[in-house]
Parts: C-alpha cells; sequence; structure tokens
C-alpha cells in the first residue's frame, strides 16, 4: 500500500504545478480580451462618447498607463484578491462575488445531483438493452434533453410546474414571508437546518427545485450519452467475461465490474461536465432570478458593468481550474492506472 | 445516365461514404443520420425561401394584438400584431449562417494550426496545447459572453465568437490526429524516401485528417447553435429587431402567461434542429466507430 | 472416467447477415487427467466451442446438443447452477491476459469476489490462506497482493488467471489459446506449470490453440476443427504418425516443411463462416477433392482404432 500512496502523492504535486500556467493563460486570455482588445471597453461601455467621464474612467481603470504596466498591476490585484469596484453598485467585486457564489454553489450541486442520478438512469437503461425500444426511447429522451436551450426549459417549467400547476415556488431563493437564515454555508437549505428553521427549509427547496430540474434534467443528457457509450464498451471488456466465466452473479458482475469502469471515462470527463453546468448555471440563474454569479455576470452585462464582469470571469476561471484539479485528483485515486 | 452516376460514385470517396450510408439506412445509425440529415436540410430550405415560404412579413403588423395560435396564424401573433410563424421562419437564418460562418471560421483557424503543431510537435506544440486546453475547459457560454462583450452585436461578430469558442475542438482534434497519423507506417515510409515535409503532409496526412472535419462539425454544430440562442437570450448577440429565435424567446419571456406561444414556438424550432444535428453526428458516431459496433461473433 | 461427454454440439450466431453456425455436431470426450488438443485457424470456431463449455457465450448465441459434465447437462442447465460450475468444477483461462484481470481490482479483490461468490460465508482469513496456496504454486510471491493488474508483466497475469482458475481445484481447465500473446520462454514457463498443475490436480485440460507443437508437446488426445466440424480425432501419436484427413496432412506438412509452428501454408482462404462452401467445407482447397464432395458433409467414420474423420475418403 505504501507504494500506492507515494504514487499518488507524487500524482497530485505534478498535477499543482500544471495549474500554474493554465491558470496564468486564463487570466492572461480574460486580461487582453476585456482591457487590451481593439475599441477599448470604455468606449464599448459608454458607447461612442467620449469626453470627460469617459476620460475619468478610463484614468480610474488605469487605461492610459503602458500596456504591461496594466498586465501586472492585473495580476498584482488578482493575487491579492482586489478585483475592483463595480461601477453601478459601487461595490468591491470581491465581496459581491463572495456573497452570490453560496447561491451558484447550491444550484450547480442540486443539479449536479439531479444530472447524475437521471444520467445513469438513462445511460444504463440505454446500454443494458441495446438496440431495443427501450434503448431508442432513452436516447432520443438524452438528445432531447441535451440539446434543449436551457433558458426556454427553465420558463416552460415555470409556465407548468409554478403558474399552472403551483406545486413549486418559481424566482428568487425564498418567499418574501421568510427570513433568511443566519449564514453559516451560504446555502439556504443547509443554514435553515443548521438554525432548526424547519418551514424556511421547505421553501428553500421549493424554490430550489425547478432550477436544479432544469440544468440537471439538460445536463442529464449529457451524462447519458456518457454512461450510455461507456457501458456499451465496458459491457463488451473481457474482464467483463472472464468474471462472468468464474461465476461471478450477473448483477455483481454488473455493478463491481462493468459499472465501475464505465465510470471511469465518465469522471474524467466531469471537467467538460462542470464547464457545460457552469455555462448552464449563468442562463438558469437568469431565468430564475437566482442571486448567484450567473446572474451577476448577467445584470454586468446588461448594465455594461465591465469591472464587475471582469471579476465575476476571473472567479469563474479560477472555480474551473479549482474543480478541475480537485476532479484529476479524484480520478486518479479511482484509477490506480493514472498515477505512476 | 444512371450507369454513368453510379460508375462515378463507386470511384469517388464521397461515392464510398454514400454506399456506406445507403447501406445502413435500415439501421437505427442510418436513419439517425437521414433523418437529421432531412429535418437540416428543411430548415436551410425554409431559411433562404422564407421570403416565399413566410405567410407573413416578419415584420408587419397584422393583427392588432397578441393572438393565441389560430389557423391563419399558425404560432399565434405577438404583442406588435406580427406573425409568429413568419418570424421564425425568417429566425432560420440567423443561427444557419451563424453556425456555418463560425465553423467555416473555426476550421479555417483550428485546422491548419492544429495540423502544424501536431505535424512540428516540440515546444510551441506543447505550449499550443496548454493553450487550447485551457481555453476548452472554460465554460462556453461564459466565454462567449466575453468576446461578445467586447466586439459588440451583429451577425458576424457572433460568427466569430462563437468560432473563438469552438476553435479549440478542431485544433485539439485535428491535432491529435495528425500526432497519431504521423507515428503510423506510411508517414515514416514517406519520410525515409525523403520526401520533403510538405509533401508528406499535404499528401499523406492531409487526406487522412481530413475525415475528422465533417464529424467534429457535426459535434459542435448543435452547441454552436444552443451558444448562440443563449448570447441573444442573454442580449448579447444581435440588434433587437431581427427576428431570431433566441431573441424571440427573451423578448417574451417576461409575459409567459399572457402569451405562451411567443416563447414556445422559437425554443421548440431550437430543439429541433439542434436535436436533428446531434442525431447526425450520433449516427455517424454510431457508423464510423467500430468500438461499439456489436460483437457478434467470437 | 469420461469427465466431459460433449455429443452433437451446435452453436449458432444471430447475426443481421444471417445466423452464423460456429460448430456443427460436434463429439468430444475428455477424460479424468487427461489433454485434450483442441486444434484449428482462426475462426474455425475453437474458441466457441470452449466457451460454449462454460455456457458464457452471448446473448446472439444458440446451442443445442448435450454437454454432459459434473452430472448435468450443460446445455439444458439453468443459470444458477451453472454458475455453480464455472470457476469452480470448471475453470477457463483465456488467451489475452493482458485485459481479463479488472483494472480497478487489486490481485487481493479477484480472489476474494471469487471465493465469496461460491462460498458466501468464507471468512476473509481463510479466503487469503487459500490464495497464498495458489498464488505459491503459480510462482506469484503472495506480498503482491495489493498491487493493480497493470503492476504486472503479462506472463505473471497469467499465472494470476491460472491462480484463479485453480482456487478450487476444478476438475476441467478449459485453456483457450494461453500462451498466443506471451513470448517463447513465458509460453513454455506457463504450459509447464499447466502440466505440473495437471497432474497435481487430476484435471481435465482442453487445450485449445492453432500451434500444433504445443499439441505434440502437451497433449495426449487431439481434435482438429476446420469451418465448425471436427474433421479428425485421435491420439496426438496417432494423429502425428498417421493424419487421416487431408486438412490434418496440410497442417502437419505445413509444420514439417517450414519448421515454423504456425499454420499459413495451406493455399487458398479459410472459409467465411456465413456462407461455407457446400458439401465438406474443406473441398476448395483439399487437394484429394472428390465429386461427391460438393454434395453432403461427409460421414464420420471409425476408420482405425480410437480414430475418428469425416472425410470421403475413408468410407464406413
Ligand atoms: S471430404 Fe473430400 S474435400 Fe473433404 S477433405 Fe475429404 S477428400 Fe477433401
Amino acid at each position: 500500500m505504501p507504494r500506492t500512496q507515494a504514487s499518488l502523492r507524487a500524482y497530485v504535486v505534478q498535477r499543482l504545478l500544471l495549474t500554474g500556467p493554465m491558470v496564468l493563460i486564463l487570466l492572461t486570455l480574460v486580461f487582453y480580451f476585456l482591457r487590451a482588445a481593439p475599441g477599448d471597453p470604455v468606449g464599448a461601455i459608454l458607447g461612442e462618447h467620449s469626453g470627460p467621464l469617459a476620460d475619468s474612467i478610463r484614468r480610474q481603470l488605469g487605461l492610459y498607463d503602458p500596456l504591461y504596466v496594466q498586465y501586472v498591476d492585473y495580476l498584482r490585484r488578482i493575487f491579492t484578491g482586489d478585483m475592483g469596484n463595480s461601477i453601478i453598485t459601487q461595490h468591491s467585486v470581491a465581496a459581491d462575488i463572495a456573497q452570490r457564489l453560496p447561491a451558484t454553489i447550491e444550484l450547480t450541486v442540486a443539479s449536479m445531483f439531479v444530472a447524475v442520478l437521471a444520467g445513469m438512469l438513462l445511460g444504463v437503461v440505454s446500454a443494458t438493452r441495446r438496440d431495443r425500444p427501450a434503448d431508442v426511447i432513452s436516447r432520443l429522451v438524452a438528445a432531447v434533453l441535451y440539446n434543449t436551450p436551457i433558458f426556454w426549459f427553465g420558463i416552460i417549467m415555470q409556465l407548468v410546474f409554478a403558474v399552472q400547476f403551483r406545486w413549486f415556488d418559481s424566482g428568487g431563493r425564498l418567499s418574501a414571508q421568510f427570513a433568511i437564515p443566519p449564514r453559516v454555508t451560504g446555502l439556504y437549505t443547509i443554514d435553515s437546518l443548521v438554525a432548526g428553521h424547519f418551514r424556511t427549509f421547505i421553501d428553500a427547496v421549493a424554490h430550489l427545485i425547478l432550477p436544479a430540474l432544469t440544468l440537471g434534467l439538460v445536463l442529464a443528457g449529457f451524462f447519458a450519452r456518457l454512461v450510455r457509450a461507456n457501458m456499451l464498451q465496458s459491457l463488451q471488456a473481457d474482464y467483463v467475461e472472464a468474471a462472468r466465466a468464474r461465476g461471478i452473479r450477473p448483477l455483481d458482475v454488473f455493478y463491481r465490474h462493468a459499472l465501475k469502469n464505465a465510470m471511469v471515462p465518465v469522471s474524467t470527463a466531469m471537467g467538460l461536465t462542470f464547464a457545460i453546468l457552469m455555462s448552464g448555471a449563468i442562463l438558469t440563474e437568469s431565468v430564475f432570478s437566482w442571486e448567484g454569479i450567473g446572474r451577476y455576470i448577467f445584470t454586468a452585462i446588461s448594465n455594461r458593468d465591465y469591472p464587475a464582469l471582469q471579476g465575476a470571469v476571473v472567479y469563474y476561471a479560477l472555480i474551473m481550474v479549482f474543480l478541475s484539479v480537485l476532479i484529476d485528483i479524484f480520478n486518479a485515486w479511482i484509477d490506480p492506472r493514472i498515477r505512476y | 445516365m444512371a450507369t454513368v452516376t453510379v460508375g462515378f460514385l463507386r470511384r469517388s470517396m464521397m461515392g464510398r461514404a454514400v454506399r456506406v450510408f445507403l447501406g445502413e439506412s435500415k439501421s437505427l445509425a442510418g436513419v439517425l443520420v437521414w433523418g437529421g440529415i432531412a429535418i437540416v436540410l428543411f430548415f436551410v430550405f425554409i431559411a433562404v425561401f422564407a421570403p416565399w415560404v413566410a405567410p407573413f412579413d416578419p415584420n408587419a403588423t397584422v393583427e392588432t394584438t397578441a393572438l393565441p395560435p389560430s389557423s391563419t396564424h399558425w404560432f399565434g401573433t405577438n404583442r406588435l400584431g406580427q406573425d409568429i410563424l413568419s418570424r421564425v421562419i425568417w429566425g432560420a437564418r440567423i443561427p444557419l449562417t451563424v453556425v456555418a460562418l463560425s465553423a467555416a471560421i473555426a476550421l479555417a483557424v483550428g485546422a491548419p494550426v492544429g495540423l502544424l503543431s501536431g505535424f512540428y510537435g516540440g515546444a510551441l506544440d506543447r505550449f499550443l496545447v496548454l493553450v487550447m486546453d485551457s481555453i476548452y475547459a472554460f465554460p462556453g457560454l461564459l466565454l462567449a459572453i466575453v468576446v461578445a462583450a467586447v466586439i459588440g452585436p451583429g451577425v458576424v461578430n457572433v460568427s466569430l465568437v462563437i468560432a473563438f469558442v469552438y476553435a479549440p475542438t478542431y485544433f485539439r482534434v485535428i491535432r491529435n490526429h495528425v500526432a497519431s497519423v504521423k507515428e503510423q507506417l506510411f508517414v515514416e515510409a514517406a519520410e525515409a524516401l525523403a520526401l520533403s515535409r510538405t509533401t508528406v503532409l499535404s499528401r499523406y496526412i492531409l487526406p487522412s485528417v481530413a475525415q475528422s472535419i465533417p464529424v467534429i462539425f457535426s459535434v459542435s454544430a448543435a452547441d454552436a447553435i444552443l451558444t448562440q440562442a443563449g448570447l441573444s437570450f442573454l442580449g448579447l448577440g444581435l440588434p433587437v429587431d431581427i427576428p431570431d429565435w433566441g431573441l424571440e424567446v427573451s423578448r417574451y419571456a417576461g409575459l409567459i402567461r399572457e402569451m405562451w406561444w411567443g416563447v414556445f414556438f422559437p425554443g421548440l424550432m431550437i430543439i429541433i434542429l439542434t436535436t436533428a444535428l446531434a442525431f447526425i453526428s450520433e449516427g455517424l458516431n454510431d457508423i464510423l466507430n467500430p468500438l461499439l459496433r456489436r460483437r457478434e461473433t467470437r | 472416467m469420461t469427465l466431459l461427454d460433449i455429443e452433437g454440439l451446435n452453436v449458432s450466431y444471430a447475426s443481421r447477415a444471417g445466423p452464423i453456425r460456429a460448430v456443427i455436431s460436434a463429439d468430444l470426450k475428455i477424460e479424468a487427467g487427461q489433454t485434450l488438443g483442441l486444434v484449428g485457424e482462426s475462426g474455425c470456431g475453437k474458441s466457441t466451442l470452449g466457451k460454449a463449455i462454460l455456457r458464457i457465450l452471448p446473448d446472439t448465441a444458440t446451442v443445442t446438443g448435450s454437454i454432459r459434465f459434473a452430472g448435468l447437462d450443460l446445455v439444458t442447465a439453468e443459470e444458477p447452477a451453472l454458475r455453480k460450475i464455472r470457476g469452480r468444477n470448471a475453470s477457463l483461462i483465456f488467451q489475452d491476459p493482458m485485459t481479463r484481470l479488472d483494472p480497478l481490482m487489486t490481485v487481493r479483490h479477484h480472489f476474494l469476489e471469487l471465493i465469496r461468490a461460491h462460498e458466501p460465508d468464507a471468512d476473509e482469513d481463510d479466503a487469503m490462506k487459500r490464495t497464498r496456496r495458489v498464488l505459491t504454486a503459480v510462482r506469484i510471491p503472495p506480498d503482491r497482493l495489493d498491487q493493480f493488474p497493470h503492476e504486472f508483466s503479462g506472463g505473471m497475469r497469467q499465472r494470476i488467471m491460472i491462480a484463479l482458475a485453480l482456487v478450487f481445484n476444478p476438475t476441467l481447465l478449459v485453456a483457450d489459446e494461453p500462451t498466443t500473446s506471451l513470448d517463447v520462454i513465458v509460453e513454455a514457463q506457463i504450459l509447464q506449470l499447466l502440466d505440473s498443475i495437471k497432474n497435481e490436480f487430476e484435471m481435465g485440460v482442453l487445450l485449445i490453440t492453432h500451434n500444433l507443437g504445443l499439441i505434440a508437446e502437451y497433449a495426449e488426445e487431439m481434435a482438429v476443427m476446420y469451418a465448425g466440424h471436427i474433421a479428425e480425432r485421435g491420439p496426438v501419436r496417432d494423429v502425428f504418425k498417421e493424419p487421416l484427413h487431408p486438412y490434418t496432412k496440410g497442417l502437419l506438412d505445413s509444420v514439417i516443411d517450414l519448421e515454423t509452428r504456425e499454420l499459413h501454408s495451406i493455399p487458398g482462404q479459410p472459409p467465411d463462416l456465413l456462407q461455407p462452401p457446400s458439401g465438406c467445407p474443406f473441398h476448395p482447397r483439399c487437394p484429394s477433392a472428390m465429386p461427391v464432395c460438393t454434395g453432403a458433409f461427409p460421414p464420420t467414420t471409425r476408420p482405425r482404432r480410437d480414430r475418428t474423420v469425416a472425410c470421403y475418403l475413408y468410407p464406413g
């Protein structure tokens, strides 16, 4: 055992070392796009206006400095956690984002849960009944789900389940009559339980269900395809046949060998999954007035609030990189072949 | 005449592909591919011939107010009294133009860079891979938002944005393909014969790599349409008065209680078109990927 | 004592292009403690026959005839009964050890899983004691129990597969091309190991191979398979001294003439199982083919003691 642990540790270190350049590349891209692109951002924000206002904003943003000075300054600020102030709210962008992050986490975690559950179900049904009607139907459902525009799906879900049937609430994270539970994690569902406010908890869940279903089901379409393709391969794998030849029960063969091995490429694709999840979160939050980072970005775009947009994008980039490192380490832990 | 055509088809590469797909026309994969192609062609048709196909002028006020679907207005009318069916038909033009234009741009940038990077390898290759992978790993819509916020609205600009998001996909696939083809015997043999690098590249590697282009296109086309629709919905793609599916959804999202048809039909069109594209790519994948084919003997 | 008795075995696969008949009315017998070599070109149905014995063919396969083993007819036996036999009374080892072990499982877990599958109440200490015993028998150091398959070489993985096959002292071992993907030195080691284990455990072995050299060295009885049919059967020594079937002659000639151990110098192509030639499937390649050979499949006759052959050159 000590050998494998040492190699896992080496892998983690190596993976972390690779992250540095990756973060730098993303930050540089964001910088060049938002600061150095032709047609400076202030012009983009204020339209064709120039004059004292534009001038003062440019000076405030340091746009008259040479580019490399701006770049170094930009990196320095990011590493000290200073993203500047939102033009509209005048709050520090970092504080704005820190306040909204838990909402996004709550939504994405719940959606991921839905996606994994529904996606696995569809994928496994498909793969085990290959080319039979159940497979055709599952594949069709998965394809339609994955190719549904999230914003449209969200609006229709609202119409059907919140307006028509009044099963769930929609819009925001909590009804007006409930007080926001004292902040522990920032996730209302957890905080309300911690505080023992059971009715608040029910209300928070009722608000969470529709957005989580919207985002989760679309992602489930993606998952289902992935699971199906990998199950088809692992069900035909030589070790599955060999296990059967040793008299292992079919259910055990299925779960212990086929399903587990099929999950390896699925979890390797988790980085991509998160990218899709984050894209989807922007649209979902916009539709459901969910006050997370996605909605912050949406508002920043509508208000042409350019520092807020930049800050949010940088945060997103950092979260993505952090998640991808986490995922890779998780994969190395699951699959002994990755680390050596 | 018919025999001449058949003879020609036999000889050409295209013909081989066509025969493979005709042969598959009874299998599920074949049905997917052909069904998908038929739907996409249908949309291309109504987009190209929108002035003749659409029953009304998409921007004309033909009713006094928003009306639910009826025999005169299949998809109803909006608040300005415009016919939604006509707007949906004209609206097919934007996503189709954007998808074609963006694929062309992404290909024009991603393919040569991928080709050279994979062929020459070395430090530049490693750097490019790192850059492209960083972009690739980033949420596509967010990337599109950043670029779109900078370069502003318009059909060409949106195409540029989408191209920027999908160029890394072309780069990755082509680069990896080249890198693996390079290892193969016939390339080594060609190099042993001291053929120039350009000759090896153009005569041996390019034809093999060209095959993966339709696959990448069919895989990323549906995503490209969804991204374009997302941008429109967020108000980042187009001037507001253009009929476009994503834009229509966003315009009537707040009125969903009063006129569901204003949101429902444009979105439905997006789903049908993207699902058709996905069918094509899934069918192609089933046919071209022998790994997933059922082992019937052994 | 007859350990395994196969009579009139047919296996066919359903495919889009029609049924593929992979095994056609095959008769075979294996005595306890004996090795039967089954030889033929790839695609002749020999692997299918091996898997048919343990009934682990894919769903597309249909099996008829009878396979009598351990007091059961494995063709008609129900799945739970078959499951008890697999890995316990009869084991199977495969051609490609590299892909036969689950890459996500340690060696220990492979053994634990196997033992628990057949003895749900087995406690771990006892199971590990038995594991160490068989690992020692195949000369794998038991302290490597907690390693993953990718940490072993191909030869070692095949030894692990053999050890897995031996845990329950099976009476029958089906070895399907057990050494084809290994190099010659490892091949000899593995086969000698199998041979000594066979004697030690009193097993019957069905050695499936395309390599006549291995049959000459390790088998007592042999059967030659062509296009799903058993062409010829008999004691190895007799068959090598006096091959009866023209196909067997061709095989042996190619071995002697070329001093290679591969079978590729019979002119012509192996038949397409989807559309096999009419009558005797060997007739397009047979130097002694006669008009009658294209009509119906030749009856199996017994021209010598302990020998059977299916060829019109040997009428009843
Ligand atoms: S039956 Fe005829 S064709 Fe077949 S092996 Fe005998 S002689 Fe040759």
